[in-house]
């Protein structure tokens, strides 16, 4: 084997997902997490494709669920925390 | 000045060298790696050998922060060819308010001295160009990093 047959580096692509005023919504969140546990690629046949783009959906709806039960969690612990620090008045603005 | 998307070349020769370990951040021996943000005024690219301050971005952390090191890959495509691959997971910036038009991942601790068997500091490994300036203000700043496979993933030797 020749040795030239060696391609080199490939440096992959990244993106920037950027928010102002605010966070990630649970939603936003969702949709990364899915790219990174299901990726379909482009070449895949149409009926593993569209398996993996209904287990896909089906693992959204889990997610965001969840991502939005994580968020009400940790408001209740942030509260709490206001509450024994002697300000209870805060916590109002951690209500949706 | 301008950022141009790269792998750095002293990266390739510090390879052969023993330079950078990929290995999983849990696992003992990994080499710890940041990434830094730069403005469009920054000068970035092949040449670039170390991390510098010179450009980078205000209202984040000097320096960047650390990045998880997801491991290395290999997939074999056939008797004669194969890819090695390796990746980190998404990077938040939180609660910033920032502008960025590229990156630069950087090795904060190299594994083995260079070809002089001189210590090298903040050793550079790639260039990222966002294809734009990038802005968060009082929020979040993510880098989605690719798919962990021999197509997509952030280093792929092939």
């Amino acid at each position: 084997m020749n040795l030239d047959t060696v391609d080199g580096f490939i440096g992959g692509n990244v993106s920037v997902l950027s928010t102002s005023g605010r966070g990630f919504t649970p939603e936003e969140l969702a949709e990364m997490a899915l790219d990174k546990i299901v990726y379909v690629g482009s070449k895949s046949h149409p009926v593993i494709r569209d398996q993996a783009e209904a287990f896909k959906n089906n693992l959204r709806v889990v997610l965001i669920q969840y991502l939005q039960q994580a968020v009400r969690s940790d408001r209740t612990t942030i509260a709490n925390r206001l509450r024994e620090a002697g300000h209870p008045e805060l916590t109002i603005l951690l209500k949706d | 000045m301008a950022i141009t998307q790269a792998m750095c070349t002293s990266f390739k020769a510090q390879l052969m060298l023993g330079v950078h370990d990929f290995r999983p951040t849990a696992q003992a021996g990994a080499d710890t790696f940041k990434l830094a943000l730069y403005t469009s005024s920054a000068d970035l690219d092949a040449n670039t050998t170390a991390y510098t301050a010179t450009g980078e971005a205000s209202g984040v952390t000097a320096g960047g922060l650390a990045l998880t090191n997801v491991g290395v890959g290999t997939t074999n495509t056939n008797a004669t060819a194969g890819t090695g691959f390796t990746d980190f997971s998404d990077l938040t910036f939180s609660n910033v308010t920032t502008t960025a038009r590229g990156a630069l991942i950087y090795n904060t601790t190299p594994s083995a001295n260079d070809n002089a068997n001189s210590a090298l500091t903040n050793a550079a490994v790639c260039v990222l160009d966002f294809g734009g300036d990038k802005t968060s203000t009082a929020g979040d700043f993510t880098i989605i990093f690719p798919t962990f496979d021999a197509s997509n993933a952030i280093i792929r030797i092939a």
